[in-house]
C-alpha cells in the first residue's frame, strides 16, 4: 500500500473538506438550488462528486504505479 | 389474510429460502462460511456492505431525525461518503493481508499484525459487547415495521420471534454467502420503496420537492440548518460526528471482515468508487420525514414519520410492502452481525484463549451453534428487556472506532506496537465510558466519541515510539501488505 501516492490522496480528501470543514460556511438556506435549501444541495452535491474524486484518485495511483498495480488491474 | 400480511410474509420467506439456497452448493468450511471463500465480485461485495449500512436506521431513524431534529440528519449522508473514502484506501491493503495470512476475523488481524492474543481477545470482547445491543436493536426495528405495517395483523413479538428463525437458518447454513444473497432482494425492495415514497409524497402534498421545502422554511424556520431543531448539535456536533463515524465504520467488526469476501483488492477499490452513490436514497428519505412534519406535525414518536406518512397517504397493500421491505432490511444487517458475532465468540475467544487445538471444521460447527446462542441473547433482551442494553447501543460506534488509529498504523506504519495499541485502545474506551455515562457527550460540541479518538491516536503513537515493536513481530507490516502479488519484488 505504500503505492498510494499523494496525488490520490489529494483526491481523497476532497469530501473531508467539502463535507466537513466547508460545513460552517454553507449552513444556510438559500439561495435554493434544485429546490432543495442550499446546505442539502451542498451536501447532495459533493456526495455526488466524491466517486468522481475516487475515480480520479484511482487512475493516479494506476498511473504511477506504472507497468501495473496490484491485484490485476482488470475491468475497469 | 389481509394483503399487506400476505406479502410480508412472502417476501420473508422467500428470502429467507434464497438465503438458504445460496450456500446449498458450497461444500462449508470456515473459509466459506465466513468470508465466501474470498470469491465475491464487484455486485455481491456493493450489495453485501450496503447492507451493512442500510439498516432499519435508514428506514425509521433517517426520517424520524429529519422530522424531529432537522438539519443533523444530514449528518447519515456525509458520513457514509467520508466511510467510502476511507475504504478506498485502507480496505484493498486490509484485504491483501486477509488473503496472505487467511484471516477470517478482524481479532484475526490484529493478532496477525501485533503478534498479540491479548490484543485481539480484546478487540473481539469490544466487538461482540459492541454487536449484541446493535442486533437487539434490529429485531425491535423489524417488530415495529412489521406490526405496524400489517395493521396490527402481525404483533411486534410474533414478527420478531418469525425473523429469527428465518435468519438463523440462512446465517446457518449458508453463512456469508446467505447474507449477501439476501442482500440482493433487500436492495431491490428498499430502492423502489424509498423511490416511490420519498419521490411521491413531496408531490403528492405539495406539487414538488421546492415548494414542500419552502413550506417548511416557513413555518419552521431554522429546521434546515445546524442545529435545527435540537439544543446541541451544531455545526461542531455535525463536523466531530460524521469524522467519529466515517472513520469508524468500517470499524465494525461485521463490516471490516466482509472486506475479506472480496476476490482481489481491485474488486474493493471498484466498490468504493461507485458506493457513495448509494447515499442518493437517503436524500430521499428525509424527503419523507421532512413532508411528515408538514403533512402531520403532532406525531408523538418521530421515528413512526415514515410508516405513518405511508399509511395516510397510500392503500393498505402498499403499507404491506413497505412493511416486507423493512423486514428484509432489518434481516440482513442481523444475519451478518449474527455470523460475526459468533465467529468472534468462538475463534477469537474461546478458541484462542481456551482451547488453541481445536479444528477449524470444530470452529466452525460451534461458531453456527453460537449463531442460536447470540441471536436468542438479542431476542431476549429484544422481547423482555427491551431497554437494558440502551446505554450500551449510545456508545457501540463509539466504542469500535477505537479501533481505527490500531488497523491504520498497523497497516502503513512499521513502528505501531501492540503496547501502543493497548495503551491508546484503553485510554480511547475509558474516554468514551467516563464522558458518555457522565453526561458530558457532546463534550465541549464535540462528538464525545471523536474526543477519545483524538487522544487514543496520540496515545498509540507515543507509546509506539517509546515502546516500539521488536524486530521479529513482522506479521502484518507495510512492506509485507504491500503487494501480495509482487512477492518477488520484496528482498
Amino acid at each position: 500500500m505504500s503505492r498510494i501516492k499523494k496525488i490520490s490522496l489529494l483526491f481523497g480528501a476532497v469530501p473531508f473538506i467539502t463535507l466537513v470543514f466547508c460545513l460552517p460556511l454553507v449552513n444556510r438556506v438559500r439561495p435554493m438550488i434544485l429546490g432543495l435549501p442550499f446546505l442539502l444541495f451542498w451536501i447532495a452535491l459533493w456526495v455526488l462528486a466524491t466517486p468522481l474524486a475516487l475515480y480520479l484518485a484511482d487512475r493516479a495511483d494506476k498511473k504511477s504505479a506504472g507497468s501495473g498495480s496490484s491485484g490485476g488491474g482488470d475491468e475497469t | 389474510m389481509n394483503s399487506a400480511l400476505f406479502i410480508i410474509l412472502a417476501t420473508v420467506i422467500i428470502s429467507a429460502a434464497v438465503g438458504v439456497y445460496a450456500g446449498s452448493k458450497v461444500k462449508m468450511n470456515l473459509e466459506n462460511w465466513t468470508v465466501g471463500g474470498r470469491r465475491f465480485g464487484v455486485i455481491l461485495i456493493w450489495v453485501l456492505m450496503a447492507g451493512e449500512i442500510y439498516t432499519t436506521f435508514t428506514f425509521l431513524g433517517a426520517s424520524g431525525w429529519a422530522y424531529s431534529r432537522g438539519a443533523p440528519t444530514f449528518y447519515i449522508m456525509i458520513y457514509g461518503t467520508l466511510a467510502y473514502t476511507v475504504s478506498f484506501f485502507i480496505l484493498p491493503a486490509v484485504w491483501k493481508a486477509g488473503k496472505r495470512f487467511g484471516l477470517h476475523t478482524q481479532p484475526d488481524f490484529f493478532n496477525k499484525r501485533y503478534q498479540s492474543q491479548t490484543l485481539g481477545i480484546l478487540v473481539a470482547l469490544v466487538g461482540v459487547i459492541s454487536i449484541v445491543p446493535y442486533l437487539q436493536l434490529q429485531l425491535q426495528g423489524l417488530g415495529l415495521i412489521v406490526e405496524v405495517a400489517s395493521d396490527g395483523a402481525i404483533r411486534s413479538g410474533p414478527a420478531i420471534v418469525l425473523s429469527f428463525l428465518l435468519t438463523c437458518a440462512f446465517v446457518y447454513t449458508s453463512g456469508i454467502r446467505g447474507a449477501a444473497w439476501v442482500s440482493i432482494i433487500k436492495d431491490v425492495l428498499m430502492i423502489t420503496a424509498v423511490g416511490i415514497v420519498g419521490l411521491g409524497v413531496p408531490h403528492i402534498y405539495f406539487g414538488g420537492i421546492g415548494n414542500m421545502f419552502r413550506n417548511l422554511i416557513e413555518k419552521y424556520p431554522g429546521h434546515l440548518t445546524f442545529p435545527g431543531a435540537t439544543a446541541n448539535m451544531d455545526t461542531l456536533w455535525v463536523m466531530s460526528t460524521v469524522l467519529l463515524t466515517g472513520l469508524g465504520f468500517y470499524m465494525w467488526p461485521h463490516v471490516f471482515a466482509s472486506a475479506f469476501s472480496a476476490k482481489s483488492a481491485r474488486t474493493i477499490r471498484k466498490n468504493a468508487i461507485i458506493m457513495p452513490l448509494y447515499q442518493i436514497p437517503v436524500l430521499l428519505v428525509f424527503l419523507v420525514g421532512f413532508t411528515a412534519l408538514l403533512v402531520l406535525p403532532a406525531l408523538e414518536n418521530g421515528d413512526m414519520a415514515f410508516l405513518e406518512l405511508v399509511r395516510q397517504t397510500y392503500p393498505g397493500w402498499f403499507l404491506g410492502f413497505i412493511g416486507a421491505a423493512g423486514a428484509v432490511t432489518a434481516m440482513v444487517p442481523a444475519s451478518v452481525l449474527v455470523l460475526f458475532a459468533s465467529t468472534l465468540l468462538t475463534k477469537n475467544i474461546y478458541q484462542a484463549a481456551f482451547a488453541p487445538r481445536t479444528s477449524e471444521q470444530t470452529v466452525l460447527r460451534l461458531s453456527r451453534l453460537m449463531v442460536l446462542v447470540v441471536m436468542a441473547a438479542a431476542l431476549l433482551f429484544a422481547l423482555r428487556f427491551p431497554n437494558a442494553l440502551v446505554n450500551l447501543l449510545l456508545i457501540g460506534y463509539d466504542g469500535v472506532t477505537q479501533f481505527f488509529p490500531g488497523v491504520v498504523l498497523g497497516l502503513f506504519w512499521t513502528r505501531a506496537s501492540k503496547e501502543g495499541v493497548l495503551a491508546g485502545l484503553f485510554t480511547g474506551i475509558s474516554i468514551v465510558v467516563v464522558l458518555v455515562f457522565g453526561g458530558h457527550d457532546p463534550f465541549w460540541g464535540m462528538n464525545a466519541g471523536f474526543v477519545a479518538l483524538l487522544a487514543n491516536a496520540i496515545v498509540t503513537v507515543l507509546i509506539s515510539l517509546l515502546i516500539g515493536p521488536r524486530r521479529q513481530t513482522s506479521g502484518i507490516s507495510p512492506e509485507r501488505t504491500d503487494d501480495q502479488t509482487a512477492k518477488g519484488e520484496e528482498k
